[in-house]
């Protein structure tokens, strides 16, 4: 780093050239950014300002759309789904990859094999071919059912009711586990194998070096997975709309925000509608990370502060 | 660990723009939740199929001489119907290409407003009486009457009827060729081992609720005489006919034509039989509500009655297997008289179009050209001209033959759907929704006819206010 800035007129020559040669390298993705991130990013606020029914020219509505967001049923009842598979199915993950995280951390035998049997679902789980497997699994005629009858319970339709659908899109998140958990084996290889050996010397038992040490200096690892997978949870799309068939069904049990927005957008073809949801959606998930962030500082402990 | 925050934050960062990329498409463009879309639509067909070559950018359907883009919706069966008969038409015309874009229903209604909006849309579309009037009332269709007069189109054989049906503000915007309607399918096998009479042209409600009693008698747990029809908009449509009345108003505009105690009527009368436990549970047809059709209670022959369009015979009989003969017969008679609601399946040509007169000459082709005719079948329901049902009446399947002569029993009875104002296709989830929420008792039929009154109405005047 120092001898960048030492000001000989070779060495600047140089860093001018590869500063070009930087800008034209990241010319791509630079390109990429305008052209399918900022430009259509720009285009969709300015729609969420007009009503536009895709087939003819939008026109300014102002603030319209927005009003009407808070009087409709059908996004509120969105924003619930939304939020209880947020926040039921996250918390739920997370504890799942971290306490399997810490019980292949122990150097299993196989640890391997292990570890990308239980990555797989992570890859697989929002796929297509996953969502229609729920089905199987969760219909009545399903696998679930089958494992019930076994201990003489007599199932019923999973997806098929409305008091009991959306927990089985809960459980095809939680089922996706492998990443965060992938990341959490990551955080825990990092912790220096000193400390445990000076807590062992002090005499500290299993449990008080798991609460001492290994989660203290895991929160930076479980922060950055919270603040991942949440996002992740608020975007879900795929699974509702493969097991509802596009409906959010049964009776809008499923309707997730952005299955919501789709159909304003692309059945009902309101997508000034359909970006005015998108940008209320963006902004709660901002939202959400802001708070994320500002609470991290009195839980997220970093090695390096004091 | 230092570094560790360091790399969290870009992450988050990525991860952040990732997801202003996914929204913004959702929002805007579309192009991203549209990808995802055509991969789920997909019932068993290559979704989202494309065999054009670079059409993509090309503005109003390709300057260049002879290249004619064409549209269609459906599965492989019906595909290589289309391919085959664009085939022997560019066989025929020197210089003529036709550029085919195809995919399944639910992708192709995702994709054509889209291209529409960009002004790329394909010279010849196919629309059906639900979708027309978004394109129509945005004067996107071409007056097909203007071109027969031009003698590229001959229209002499079609009937007046399918002709009106036709009609968007008295001009002629698409031309049918294939009417099917939504009846009253049953497993033949099924009525004879039970020893029950099947259904049959004058049946009335109160025989199909005696028919779904000897079932219960007949039938174990779980199996019905019918499936649970409630959630069904065409049906539902077909009950309001029967009083004189129609779920939109016949002039597209945004109007209902039926009110909250029709409705109301509606949804009890299937509740009844629901809780008397004479047809399909509420959860069972729940489930099957995103199932492809093997799965169905119907296609398992756990249910010996469904509705369906009666232009799928064919697909249904294939599917279910011989053994189990499927018929047709009108949905039951529920209101004042007996009435049968006639759906169609109609192409069209873009305004817009830079080749419309190839274009008309294209759809000349396929409606009454015999050979085309015969290739093509009754693949989309009973065609709108007599020249055509003589071309393939000769070589028909006998499936086939059930198809037409169910459609000639109810002709006297036939009312054809008229175009629906925009916005209407929220009837379809609505119905769903409301339906199974008197299933499953979250709902009165009362509150439901109510909520189905008011969701729809305020649908329809939202998407013409624009």
């Amino acid at each position: 780093m120092a001898t960048r800035t030492r000001p000989t007129r070779g060495r600047s020559e140089y860093a001018r050239k590869e500063a070009r040669a930087a800008w034209l390298m990241l010319t791509p993705w630079l390109l990429g950014l305008a052209l399918i991130t900022a430009i259509p990013m720009v285009a969709s606020l300015f729609l969420s300002f007009t009503s536009y029914p895709l087939l003819a020219a939008p026109t300014w509505v102002g603030l319209d759309n927005y009003l009407k967001l808070a009087d409709d049923p059908r996004f509120l009842a969105a924003l619930g789904v939304t939020f209880r598979y947020v926040f039921i199915s996250v918390p739920l993950q997370l504890s799942f990859a971290l306490a399997l995280a810490l019980l292949l951390n122990r150097g299993l035998r196989g640890m391997r094999f292990y570890r990308s049997a239980f990555y797989l679902p992570s890859l697989l789980g929002a796929s297509v071919t996953i969502a229609i497997l729920w089905r199987q699994v969760f219909g009545k005629d399903g696998i679930f059912n089958d494992v019930l009858a076994l201990v003489g319970i007599e199932g019923m339709s999973w997806i098929g009711n409305p008091s009991t659908a959306l927990s089985t899109l809960i459980v095809l998140n939680v089922w996706t586990f492998g990443s965060p958990m992938v990341i959490f084996l990551a955080g825990l290889r990092q912790i220096p194998r000193e400390y445990y050996e000076a807590a062992a010397v002090d005499g500290a038992g299993r449990f008080s070096r798991l609460v001492r040490i290994t989660l203290p200096l895991l929160t930076p690892v479980v922060f950055f997975n919270v603040i991942l997978q949440f996002i992740h949870a608020f975007q879900a799309f795929t699974p509702s709309y493969i097991i509802s068939g596009g409906t959010g069904g049964p009776v809008d049990s499923t309707l997730f925000y952005t299955l919501y927005l789709y159909q304003r957008g692309f059945t009902q073809f309101q997508m000034g509608y359909a970006s005015a949801m998108a940008w209320v959606l963006l902004l709660i998930i901002c939202v959400f990370t802001a708070v994320n962030f500002l609470g991290s500082r009195y839980w997220v402990f970093y090695a390096d502060e004091k | 660990m230092a570094s560790f925050q360091g790399k969290g934050a870009g992450v988050t960062q990525e991860l952040n723009r990732r997801h202003f990329l996914r929204m913004v498409q959702a929002g805007a463009v579309g192009a991203g939740v549209l990808g995802i879309a055509a991969c789920g639509a997909d019932n068993g067909s290559p979704g989202g199929g494309s065999s054009s070559g670079g059409s993509g950018g090309n503005g109003g359907g390709g300057g260049g001489g002879g290249r004619v883009r064409a549209t269609w919706w459906g599965g492989d069966v019906r595909h290589a119907k289309f391919n085959e008969i664009y085939d022997l038409y560019e066989a025929a015309n020197d210089g003529v290409t036709i550029e085919r874009e195809f995919a399944d229903w639910a992708s192709y209604w995702e994709r054509l407003p889209t291209q529409f909006a960009g002004g790329n849309a394909p010279d010849i579309i196919h629309v059906t009486e639900r979708q027309v009037s978004d394109y129509a009332s945005r004067d996107q269709l071409a007056d097909l009457e203007a071109l027969a007069g031009e003698g590229l189109i001959d229209l002499s054989y079609f009937s007046d009827l399918s002709i009106d049906a036709g009609r968007y503000d008295g001009k002629l915007v698409m031309l049918l060729i294939g009417a099917t309607i939504p009846a009253t399918m049953y497993n033949l096998a099924m009525f004879e081992a039970a020893g029950i009479e099947p259904p049959s042209v004058g049946w009335d409600w109160d025989g199909f609720v005696e028919r779904c009693e000897a079932f219960r008698a007949a039938l174990p747990d779980g199996q019905w005489g019918s499936t649970y029809q409630a959630v069904s908009t065409p049906t539902f449509d077909t009950f309001l006919i029967q009083n004189g009345k129609s779920l939109f108003a016949p002039d597209a505009s945004p109007e209902l034509n039926f009110d909250a105690s029709d409705a109301e009527e509606w949804f009890s009368r299937w509740k009844e039989l629901q809780d008397a436990d004479l047809c399909q549970s509420a959860e069972s047809a729940s489930e099957q509500q995103s199932a492809p059709f093997e799965d169905t209670s119907f296609a398992k022959s756990e249910a010996a009655m469904h509705v369906q369009n009666s232009n799928q015979l064919v697909t249904f009989q294939t599917a279910i297997g011989e053994e189990n003969q499927l018929h047709l017969a009108p949905f039951p008679q529920m209101g004042a008289q007996p009435a049968s609601l006639v759906i169609g399946s109609y192409v069209s040509i873009n305004e817009g179009s830079q080749v419309k007169e190839e274009a008309a000459k294209i759809v000349d082709f396929f409606v009454n050209d015999p050979e085309a005719n015969k290739i093509f079948g009754l693949e989309l329901g009973t065609p709108g001209n007599s020249n055509w049902a003589e071309a393939v009446e000769a070589d028909l399947a006998e499936v086939d033959r059930r198809v037409l002569d169910f459609a000639n029993e109810v002709e006297s009875q036939s009312v054809f759907a008229t175009p629906r104002p925009a916005g209407s296709a929220r009837g379809e989830t609505l119905m769903v929704e409301l339906g199974l929420a008197v299933g499953f008792g979250q709902l009165t039929p009362a509150e439901a006819g109510a909520r189905l009154v008011d969701d729809l109405s305020a649908a329809i005047t939202e998407a013409s206010a624009g």
